[in-house]
C-alpha cells in the first residue's frame, strides 16, 4: 500500500485494569485480519507473564493492522498500547503524544476509576479525539445507562451516542472500527520537512540492542540514514527499521503519521529514552517534539542479598533488569545491620514490587528490602543543600535547617458513602483537601495533596478496605514542601539497626516508635537471650519492648535410633536460619524490615 | 561391638502422645516372629561375623505384649546368627499391666536383664488421660515385682509436663520412684508429636499445653531433684545411678554401629565413609510380605559424609553429660569446633548455657539443657 498519511490513524486504549483493553485489542486484531485465529493467543500485547498475571500492561508496545472500511478505502490503523498503572504516567503520556485519538472503554458494571480518569486527562490535554465505549455490556449486572451518563459527565459525550459493546463476544467491535476511521484525525506533518520521530518505548534485545518504537511526525527516516537523539546527541545509523506487525515487518523507510521500530545497534537502552526525539545526523531538526523530561525514580528502598556472598549476582541482575527497564536506578551502599546491598530507586510502589517480584523469579535471589521511603531535600544549617533517598543517612538534627519532601496531587474516585472514611484517611495522611466532584449521582472524585510518603506505605491498601474495595485513586507529583520531619531509629539490644531507620512526621513519632516496636516484637522468635528492642529520637528512647527468653526448646526423646529425623529438622531449621539476618547476636526474620509496612492500628 | 534394636509393633491401645509405629488390633504374633526370623537370619549373614554384639534391645510398641515362648525364640535365632558371646545388656521394654510374675522370671530366665518399664505415672488420673493400660496399683506394683524376679538394672519412664496434672504430682512421682531406689528414671516432657491424638486434642482446644515456663521449671526442678538425690543426669531425658546407665542407648549418641530390626526400626552403620542410615517400612503388613518375599523391607536409606557425621555428633554429644569432646570431635570428624564457633561458644558460655568440664570439653548446664536444641542450632556447622 502506498504512503497516505490520509489513511492512517493512531489511536490508543484507554482503560482501567480488568475493564477489557487487552480483550478489545484481542478483537480488533482478529477483525481486521491482523491475527488469524490460529495465531489468535489471548491478550496478544501484554508479554511478559508477570504482566498477564497481574492483568497490567507495564511497557507499552504497538501494532498495525490493515482494515477495509465501508467506504471502500483500506486504512493502516496502529494501535499503541500504554501502561495502565499511576507509576508510569510519564510513559503513558508519552505513547498518548503518539496518537490522535484514543478509545476510551469504561467496564458498563464499574464505571469510571481514578486511573482511567487521569489517563483521560492526559489524553485530553494532549488534544486526542476521545471515543467512549461501555464494554461488558453483554453481562448481567451492568448499567449502562448510569454509566453513559457519568462518561457524559465527565466529557460531553451524548449519553446515548456511546458505543455500548462486548469485546469478549464482538458485539459493537465492527461499528468501533468505522468510528475511528471516521473520528480520529488523520496524521499532520511534512514528510519532506526535517525529521521529528518521538520515542515512545524501547525494548532490549540481547542480539540486536535497543529496539526503538517510535512515532514519526515530520519528516522520513529510511534505512541506513544517520540518526541522531536530540536529548543526548548519541549518534547510530538506523540499521533497520519497519512497521510494527505481529512481528518486525523491515521496510524502507518509515514517513510522517507513520508508527514502527528501528534498530540501531543501541547497547543500552538509556541512551534511548522514552520521550526523546529522533532525528537525522545530518540537516536534521532543531527544536525536538516537546514534552521530554528525565523520568526521576520517587520511591527508594534498600535492596540487599540475604546471604551476603550473593552480591555480585544481585549486581548483575539489577544491571539485565535495567536493561528493559531504564527507569530503574541502582547505587550500592552499605549498612552495618544488612552488610553489601543496593539503593534502589523505582518510579513508585507497583514498580518496586515488579522489580523484587523479578529478581526473586527470574533470577532466584533471595533479597531483603528495606521500608520503601521517598528522597527528601535538606537543607543544612550552613546552607548545603543535599538530597536524602536513605533515612539512616539524615545529618543530626543540629546540622538541619529545613527538611523538605514531595507531594503528590492525588485523586480518588469513589461511591459518595465511603467519602467520610477517605477523607479521614486522607487526614490522617497529612492529607490537604482541595476539591470534591460528582462524576454522576454516586460517584465522587476526591483532589488531596499529600505527602508521597504517606503513600508508600499501606495507603492503597487502605483506600481499598476503607471502601469495601470500590475506590481507586491515582496521583501525580507536583512539588517539594517543608515539612517536621525527624528521624525515627531502632535499636537492638542497644546496636542501632540503620536498615529499620524511618523519616516521620514529628507529630506521628512517638506513636509510630511504639507500634514498629512492639511491632517488631512479634516478628522476632524468641531467642535463647532477652533481646531489648528500642525506637529512638535522637537519643531520646521513645519506646521500648522486650523479646524474652527462649524457655524451652528440647526435644524430649531422642532414641529408638531415629537420629535422621532429627538431623532433618536441624537442616530444615539451618535453612530457615539462612533467611533470618544476624545483627549483632539476634536473629532477625527477613519480615522484621518490612514491619513498618505491617503495623496494626 | 555393635547394637541390635528390634521393633516389637504391638500395643493394646493407644496412648494419646505416641508418634511410634505400632498396631493395637488383636492378632496372631506368628507372621511378624517370622518375619523378624527371617530378618535377623538376612543380617545376621551380612553384618553378624562383622562385629560382636553389645547389646539387644526389645523396644516397641510394646515387646511385652510377645509371649515369652516368642521372645525367647526371636532371642534364639539371634544367637545363631550373630556373635553373642559378649552381649552384656539385653533389655525389654515393659508395660506394668504385662508384669507378671511368671512372666518376668521368663525374661530373666532367658537372659533378659534389662528392663525398662513404661510406668508415666503414679497417679490413676494422669493414667486416664494418657489412655494408659495399666492402672495405678500396676504401676505401683512393677517394681518390687521386677526386683522379686531377680531384676536388678531397670529403668522407668516418667511422663511430666500434662496439662492439668495438679503440680504436686510430679514431685510425689519423683519421689516415689526414688524412695523405690529404682536405678534409672527416663523423664520426658509430655510432647505434642504431629498426628497424634494429642495433636488432635489440642488442635480442638480440648487440651492446652502447659506453657514453656512451667515446663521449662518442671525440667528443671527434676535436675535438681534427682542430681541431689544421688542420680546423673547423664543425657537430656535420662537420670541414672551410678553404672547404672543404658549401654544401648549410649551407643546411639557416640556413633556405634546398630541394626534395627522389625518395622520402622532404624540402624547406623559407620566404618568406611559414607556411613549408612537406614530404616525400615512403617507398616507391618508391607514388612511381613517384603521380609517374606526374600526383600528388604526398607523405608529410605542414607548415606552420610563427614559433614553430616560430625553435625550429628555435635548434636548427640551435646545432650549427654560427657559433652563435646574437642579433640575427639577433631580426631574423628576433622572439625575444629573451637576456631569455627568461638564467638557463639563464648557467648553461650557468658550466657550460661554452656560451661567447660575440662579445658577441651563443653558440656551444657542446666539452663543450657532447657534449650538444648537451640544451643545445637548454633553449634552446628
Amino acid at each position: 500500500m502506498s504512503y497516505d498519511p490520509k489513511r492512517i490513524r493512531n489511536f490508543c486504549i484507554i482503560a482501567h485494569i480488568d475493564h477489557g483493553k487487552s480483550t478489545l485489542a484481542d478483537r480488533l486484531l482478529e477483525i481486521t485480519g491482523t491475527l488469524t485465529s490460529r495465531q489468535m493467543e489471548n491478550q496478544v500485547l501484554d508479554s511478559m507473564d508477570l504482566e498477564r498475571e497481574r492483568g497490567i500492561t507495564i511497557k507499552s508496545h504497538a501494532i498495525r493492522m490493515q482494515y477495509n472500511a465501508q467506504d471502500g478505502q483500506e486504512y493502516s490503523l496502529n494501535l499503541i498500547d500504554t501502561p495502565g498503572h499511576v507509576d508510569f504516567t510519564y510513559e503513558v503520556s508519552r505513547a498518548l503524544k503518539a496518537c490522535e485519538g484514543a478509545i476510551l472503554v469504561v467496564d458498563a458494571a464499574q464505571g469510571i476509576e481514578a486511573q482511567t480518569i487521569s489517563n483521560l486527562f492526559l489524553a485530553m490535554e494532549n488534544d486526542l479525539e476521545i471515543i467512549p465505549v461501555m464494554n461488558k455490556v453483554d453481562l448481567p449486572g451492568s448499567n449502562p445507562d448510569v454509566v453513559a451518563q457519568s462518561i457524559e459527565n465527565l466529557i460531553g459525550e451524548p449519553a446515548e451516542d456511546i458505543l455500548r459493546i462486548s469485546a469478549k463476544t464482538g458485539e459493537g467491535v465492527p461499528e468501533l472500527l468505522e468510528s475511528i476511521v471516521a473520528r480520529v484525525p488523520s496524521p499532520k506533518g511534512d514528510a519532506n520537512a526535517p525529521l521529528k520521530a518521538l520515542i515512545f518505548d524501547s525494548v532490549f534485545n540481547t542480539y540486536r540492542g535497543s529496539i526503538v518504537y517510535t512515532r514519526v511526525f515530520e519528516g522520513t527516516l529510511s534505512k541506513g540514514q544517520g540518526m541522531r537523539f536530540m536529548s543526548n546527541n548519541k549518534l547510530y545509523d538506523a540499521e533497520e527499521l519497519g512497521y510494527l506487525r505481529l512481528d518486525m515487518e523491515p521496510k524502507k523507510e518509515l514517513r510522517a503519521g507513520e508508527v514502527g521500530y528501528v534498530i540501531g545497534s543501541v547497547k543500552d537502552v538509556k541512551d534511548t529514552r522514552v520521550g526523546d526525539t529522533i532525528t537525522t545526523s545530518k540537516n536534521g531538526a532543531t527544536e525536538p517534539v516537546p514534552g521530554y523530561r528525565d523520568v526521576k525514580p520517587m520511591v527508594f528502598s534498600g535492596v540487599y542479598p540475604t546471604n551476603s556472598e550473593d552480591f555480585e549476582d544481585l549486581r548483575a541482575s539489577l544491571d539485565k533488569l535495567q536493561l528493559n527497564d531504564a527507569a530503574l536506578t541502582y547505587e550500592p551502599e552499605t549498612s552495618a545491620a544488612l552488610g553489601f546491598g543496593f539503593r534502589v530507586g523505582f518510579l513508585g510502589l507497583l514498580h518496586m514490587e515488579i522489580v523484587q517480584e523479578r529478581l526473586d523469579r527470574e533470577f532466584g535471589l533471595d533479597i531483603i528490602t528495606t521500608v520503601p521511603n521517598v528522597e527528601y531535600i535538606v537543607t543544612k544549617t550552613n546552607g548545603d543543600e543535599i538530597k536524602v533517598d536513605n533515612p539512616s543517612h539524615l545529618p543530626g538534627t543540629g546540622l538541619i535547617h529545613e527538611i523538605t519532601e514531595p507531594y503528590v496531587k492525588a485523586e480518588i474516585i469513589t461511591p459518595s458513602e465511603y467519602i467520610g472514611n477517605l477523607m479521614k484517611l486522607c487526614q490522617e495522611r497529612r492529607g490537604i483537601y482541595k476539591n470534591t466532584q460528582y462524576l454522576d449521582t454516586e460517584r465522587v472524585n476526591l483532589e488531596y495533596e499529600l505527602p508521597l510518603a504517606e503513600i508508600v506505605f499501606d495507603f492503597y491498601d487502605k483506600l481499598k478496605s476503607l471502601s469495601r474495595g470500590y475506590a481507586s485513586f491515582d496521583y501525580e507529583f507536583i512539588e517539594y514542601q517543608p515539612g517536621h520531619l525527624v528521624k525515627l531509629d531502632v535499636m537492638i539490644n542497644g546496636d542501632p539497626v540503620d536498615a529499620l531507620s524511618t523519616i516521620v512526621h514529628r507529630d506521628k513519632a512517638y506513636e509510630m516508635g511504639r507500634r514498629l516496636v512492639k511491632k517488631l516484637k512479634d516478628l522476632i522468635p524468641r531467642q535463647m537471650f532477652e533481646v531489648a528492642l528500642q525506637a529512638t529520637i535522637g537519643s531520646r528512647i521513645i519506646a521500648r519492648e522486650t523479646v524474652r527468653a527462649m524457655r524451652k526448646d528440647v526435644t524430649a526423646k531422642c532414641y529408638g535410633g531415629d537420629i535422621s529425623r532429627k538431623r532433618k529438622l536441624l537442616e530444615k531449621q539451618k535453612e530457615g536460619k539462612k533467611r533470618m539476618k544476624q545483627v549483632g547476636s539476634v536473629e532477625v526474620p527477613q519480615e522484621a524490615f518490612l514491619a513498618v509496612l505491617s503495623m496494626d492500628d | 561391638m555393635a547394637g541390635l534394636y528390634i521393633h516389637v509393633p504391638f500395643c493394646e491401645r493407644r496412648c494419646i502422645y505416641c508418634d511410634f509405629y505400632f498396631v493395637t488390633t488383636v492378632r496372631s504374633h506368628a507372621p511378624f516372629v517370622a518375619a523378624l526370623q527371617a530378618e535377623i537370619a538376612h543380617y545376621g549373614s551380612e553384618y553378624g561375623q562383622r562385629e560382636p554384639l553389645k547389646t539387644i534391645y526389645f523396644g516397641g510398641g510394646t515387646p511385652s505384649r510377645l509371649s515369652a515362648p516368642d521372645l525367647e525364640s526371636i532371642l534364639n535365632t539371634v544367637a545363631t546368627h550373630f556373635d553373642t558371646s559378649a552381649v552384656e545388656e539385653v533389655t525389654l521394654e515393659l508395660n506394668p499391666d504385662d508384669a507378671s510374675i511368671t512372666y518376668l522370671r521368663a525374661l530373666r530366665a532367658m537372659g533378659v536383664n534389662r528392663l525398662s518399664i513404661g510406668i508415666q505415672s503414679f497417679f490413676e488420673d494422669d493414667l486416664t488421660f494418657m489412655n494408659r493400660s495399666h492402672s495405678q496399683v500396676q504401676a505401683r506394683g512393677v517394681v518390687d515385682a521386677a526386683r522379686t524376679a531377680g531384676f536388678d538394672n531397670f529403668s522407668i519412664d516418667l511422663i511430666f509436663g500434662l496439662p492439668d496434672q495438679p503440680p504436686e504430682y510430679w514431685g510425689a512421682n519423683l519421689e516415689r520412684a526414688v524412695g523405690m531406689e529404682v536405678p534409672h528414671i527416663s523423664t520426658y516432657s509430655l510432647t505434642v508429636e504431629p498426628r497424634t491424638v494429642l495433636a488432635n486434642q489440642v488442635q480442638r482446644g480440648l487440651v492446652s499445653e502447659l506453657p514453656d515456663e512451667t515446663v521449662s521449671e518442671r525440667y528443671l526442678f527434676t535436675m535438681e531433684y534427682l542430681e541431689d538425690r544421688g542420680y546423673e543426669h547423664y543425657e537430656i531425658s535420662s537420670f541414672s545411678r551410678p553404672g547404672a546407665r543404658s549401654v544401648h542407648n549410649t551407643a546411639y549418641w557416640r556413633h556405634e554401629n546398630y541394626i534395627g530390626l522389625g518395622p520402622a526400626a532404624h540402624s547406623f552403620w559407620w566404618t568406611g565413609l559414607p556411613a549408612q542410615r537406614w530404616a525400615n517400612v512403617r507398616n507391618l503388613r508391607t514388612y511381613e510380605a517384603l521380609v517374606q518375599d526374600g526383600q528388604m523391607p526398607l523405608d529410605f536409606r542414607e548415606r552420610l559424609l563427614l559433614d553430616d557425621l560430625a553435625n550429628e555428633h555435635i548434636m548427640l554429644s551435646l545432650r549427654t553429660s560427657d559433652g563435646i569432646d574437642m579433640d575427639h570431635l577433631e580426631q574423628r570428624y576433622g572439625v575444629d569446633l573451637l576456631d569455627e564457633k568461638l564467638d557463639d561458644i563464648a557467648r553461650l558460655e557468658n550466657g550460661g548455657l554452656l560451661e567447660p568440664v575440662t579445658a577441651r570439653t563443653l558440656k551444657l548446664t542446666r539452663k543450657g539443657r532447657t534449650v538444648c536444641d537451640s544451643v545445637v542450632q548454633r553449634l552446628v556447622l
